[in-house]
């Protein structure tokens, strides 16, 4: 192989775990503040019969966020569940033509729902939450921010699956 | 419809992810059926994501794992062992009790055949097992984790078929019970014919109640956390919150054996296990939303009355319908898919929605050891380094458990009826 595309594959592969790594961390951190809420909210209504004012709605907000960035790095991790025993006999060139057209199937979705996403969130983004007040438009960006980093991932695999080597072509790493 | 479908096994076939796959055939039709409709995508997909209900599922998931990451595998099979190990094949007969009890701790059968079969799978070879019997009856007997409350995939049935998840739990705990006696049965009679050993328990009565009670604390977690919904005291969400909390009390101050910096890795194992579920269930939201437009569950319903066929023949096929999906399909998505298809079918036939939901999760669970996308025999093969082939002939024998129990709730209904009655009415 020669060395320019040695060192892309190595900088994409090396950009892209540094995002998982920030994103993981960040729906991590996340998934801490929900399981702390759930404990909290037990304890104060049965300990203090008092409750966290929007505690629930935060909880919901927060787990739609980990939910738009997880499945995210799922698509860069190729950890989602598929059907793939029969993509998996493929090898060789076929596979790398069937993997490239799942990635941008993938990817096309993504543009569809941002596509989508810009007129509904300009239409209701400025509704507020019942108990938080928290305007939608920032639970409603969850979508075309997920969508954004799916589209990012594939087309980086798309890259890889041409110019890495062959196990970089499934998104396994 | 066709169009939904036809697009629907392209993508799979092509090995696109379930989710994006349904995302995609739900675009094909309203691009193709209600272009006007193709806005409100992005609506729906939210609206898929956002569960109170559905934040149980990362919650029950990392239980398991700090469970797990706390010893108390290892401490669960010793229980056992004083329990059945004087048994013919007494490691066989403790694989399967540790499952059942490990079941009722994680709520998920990859994890019992990874935690489990580590341990055991090498301990029957060396003492003679041949190493398909071993792995295969791990991961029959793992089945169990799925059925056994609490139970992750009871949780989403619980989301789709708007059914109460205490309900459930109660349901599925007497099925869960007998495919684990039927298994200790099979194994006992496979380890007479194959002559496998019984295990020496010398232990005086002050040994083995110090080892039930360094099991107990984790042994009655289940009740406690199934309890804590059933009786109202707290919703199943709450309930997996304080189940992960004592979890961690367990693990890391009472057993020991968890450590601080094991806990963040865990903790992303968990949530990133549940967005892969929440984003099908998030894209499965616009699929079940075209099967209501088009009606199709109605027309099932109607397609499956007006076969005037006797009802115990239309259950049959409904049973392996359910089986040959879950050979196919992972159950999360397969829950997703075709609860919504069956369910007013199952009313007219005068099966409530918790029979269905311990039909359908019992049937679902033997696909999790049928080749070629049985989850657990790839967990089982990385631990044994035999083949998937080879280790589904060695489960083959207690299937026959899984299978004599789903008939039995399909024909019975007060197996799964009962305890939720008694409880509930």
């Amino acid at each position: 192989m020669p060395i320019a595309s040695e060192v892309r594959v190595q900088r994409l592969t090396a950009w892209e775990k540094q995002l998982d790594r920030l994103l993981e961390t960040v729906v991590t951190l996340m998934f801490f503040s929900i399981l702390v809420l759930t404990i909290l909210l037990v304890i104060m209504r049965y300990g203090f019969n008092s409750s966290i004012i929007g505690g629930n709605e935060a909880m919901e907000y927060l787990f739609i966020y980990t939910t738009a960035l997880g499945a995210a790095v799922s698509v860069g991790k190729g950890t989602h569940i598929r059907i793939s025993f029969l993509v998996d006999q493929l090898k060789g060139t076929p596979k790398r033509c069937v993997d490239t057209v799942g990635y941008l199937l993938v990817a096309f979705i993504n543009v569809i729902m941002i596509y989508y996403s810009a007129p509904w969130i300009r239409s209701a983004g400025y509704f507020e939450s019942p108990v938080l007040r928290i305007p939608n438009w920032l639970v409603q960006i969850s979508v075309p921010l997920g969508c954004s980093l799916v589209i990012l991932y594939c087309l980086n695999h798309v890259v890889l699956t041409w110019t890495g080597p062959p196990e970089t072509a499934t998104g396994e790493r | 419809m066709i169009i939904l479908l036809a697009s629907l096994t392209v993508f799979l076939i092509l090995g696109i992810p379930i989710a994006y796959a349904l995302g995609l055939s739900g675009f094909c039709y309203f691009s193709l059926v209600h272009p006007e409709l193709i806005s409100i995508l992005p609506q729906r997909f939210l609206a898929g994501m956002d569960s109170y209900a559905m934040i149980a599922l990362p919650l029950f998931i990392l239980m398991g794992l700090l469970m797990n990451a706390g010893g108390i595998t290892t401490r669960l099979i010793d229980f056992s062992l004083i329990f059945v190990g004087r048994l013919r094949g007494g490691l066989g007969a403790v694989n399967v009790f540790a499952s059942m009890v490990f079941g009722g701790i994680s709520g998920s059968s990859v994890s019992d055949t990874a935690s489990v079969g580590a341990v055991l799978i090498p301990e029957m070879q060396k003492k003679g097992y041949s190493p398909e019997f071993a792995a295969g009856i791990t991961v029959a007997s793992s089945t169990m984790g799925m059925i056994i409350p609490p139970s992750v995939p009871m949780i989403i049935y619980a989301l789709v078929s708007e059914e109460s998840v205490g309900k459930l739990f109660l349901g599925s705990l007497i099925p869960g019970l007998m495919i684990g006696v039927l298994m200790l049965g099979i194994t006992i009679c496979v380890s007479y014919w194959r002559n496998y050993p019984r295990e020496e328990v010398r232990l005086s009565t002050q040994q083995k109640l110090a080892r039930t009670r360094q099991s107990i604390l984790a042994l009655i977690m289940p009740v406690f956390v199934v309890g804590a919904v059933v009786f109202g005291i707290a919703t199943a969400t709450e309930s997996a919150g304080i189940g992960v909390l004592y979890a961690f009390i367990i693990g890391a101050f009472v057993i020991r054996d968890l450590k601080f910096r094991a806990i963040p890795p865990l903790m992303r194992d968990a949530i990133m296990t549940s967005a892969n579920v929440m984003i099908i269930i998030a894209l499965s939201k616009l699929y079940i939303w075209i099967l209501a437009l088009e009606r199709i569950p109605q027309l099932v319903a109607v397609f499956i009355s007006g076969l005037d066929l006797p009802v115990v023949v239309i259950l049959f096929f409904i049973d392996i319908i359910i089986l040959a999906t879950g050979t196919f399909v992972d159950v999360s998505p397969a829950i997703l898919l075709l609860t919504p298809v069956f369910l007013p079918s199952m009313a007219a036939l005068g099966v409530s929605r918790i029979q269905f939901g311990v039909i359908l999760i019992s049937g679902l669970a033997v696909g999790l050891v049928t080749p070629p996308v049985g989850m657990c025999l790839n967990v089982a093969s990385a631990i044994s380094k035999l083949g998937i082939g080879k280790i589904f002939r060695g489960a083959l024998p207690f299937l026959l458990a899984n299978l004599t129990t789903l008939l039995a709730i399909t024909y019975l209904p007060q197996l799964s009826m009962w305890l939720p009655a008694l409880f509930f009415e």
